[in-house]
């Protein structure tokens, strides 16, 4: 399951419909153990979630 | 309702923090959710008010440093404990042989769980440059950059699956815990407690690749 090649990601109000859309289909990959984790982009994700600015 | 769970989550604050600015997080929270409801979802407005006022005053707690030193220790000692059951069992750990060695019961290990669910994966120094001076990071700042995302990938391979896909599904995915919850078929609050679960693992894994890295150096 990859799901980057869209615009929903993270922006709950941008396009409801393809938010859900892309919310079931990941609902079916895990419940089908077919959804694979990319470690090396979970990483990445983790540094720049590491390293961002605190929220003011 | 709003005052109640104020003063249960001041309860497990230091004195220093004032109960009044939690009550009037909590006051906030419950507005927020009183205009959010949504009746249509057939979720009773009591159990929608209370996540989100809990989740108000929590994150009044993280505005200060207080909560999040106290979450900091809290993280490690938990952290410190799947690092020996891992080194007992040769396996990550089940909740509940965490909660034992802690010497606390299951459902107090997983409430105390939601408190770190926003703890960092990794402790970063106040000064560190963050990626916002990206144009103006030094090479040995990239370098270290590098040496985390390795030491978070060396972690990640060494955590349960589980604890990944919910990572991934996070700060990956951008999923919201609610989403999440949906997705795993679980409530909101069980995914705030598998985060930090995964967090807390994820902390203890890079602190021992560390630990060897340095040993070895």
């Amino acid at each position: 399951m990859r799901s980057n090649d869209n615009d929903t990601k993270g922006e709950p109000s941008a396009d409801p419909g393809a938010r859900a859309d892309r919310i079931s289909a990941i609902t079916e990959c895990v419940r089908a153990k077919t959804y694979a984790v990319d470690l090396v982009e979970l990483a990445a994700a983790l540094t720049t979630n590491a390293m961002e600015p605190p929220e003011k | 309702m709003a005052q109640r769970i104020a003063r249960k989550v001041g309860r497990r604050t230091p004195d220093s923090i004032c109960e009044d600015e939690l009550v009037g997080a909590a006051l906030i929270g419950l507005s927020e959710a009183a205009e959010r409801y949504d009746s249509t979802r057939g979720e009773p407005f009591v159990a929608f008010a209370e996540t989100r006022i809990r989740g108000a005053v929590l994150d009044e707690l993280r505005r200060g440093d207080l909560m999040s030193r106290r979450a900091r220790t809290a993280a490690r000692q938990v952290g410190k404990v799947i690092r020996t059951l891992e080194q007992l069992h040769g396996r990550s750990p089940e909740e509940h042989e965490i909660a034992t060695a802690l010497g606390i019961p299951l459902d107090e290990y997983r409430s105390e769980l939601e408190m770190l669910t926003h703890v960092a994966i990794v402790d970063i120094e106040p000064h560190a440059p963050t990626l916002a001076d990206t144009d103006r990071l030094s090479p040995s700042t990239i370098a270290e950059r590098n040496q985390l995302a390795a030491l978070l990938r060396e972690g990640l391979s060494r955590i349960p699956a589980r604890d990944a896909q919910v990572l991934n599904l996070y700060y990956v995915e951008e999923l919201s815990c609610s989403e999440i919850g949906q997705v795993l078929g679980v409530s909101e609050s069980r995914v705030c407690q598998l985060h930090a679960l995964a967090i807390v693992r994820l902390r203890a894994e890079v602190a021992e690749t560390a630990d060897v890295q340095r040993d070895a150096a």
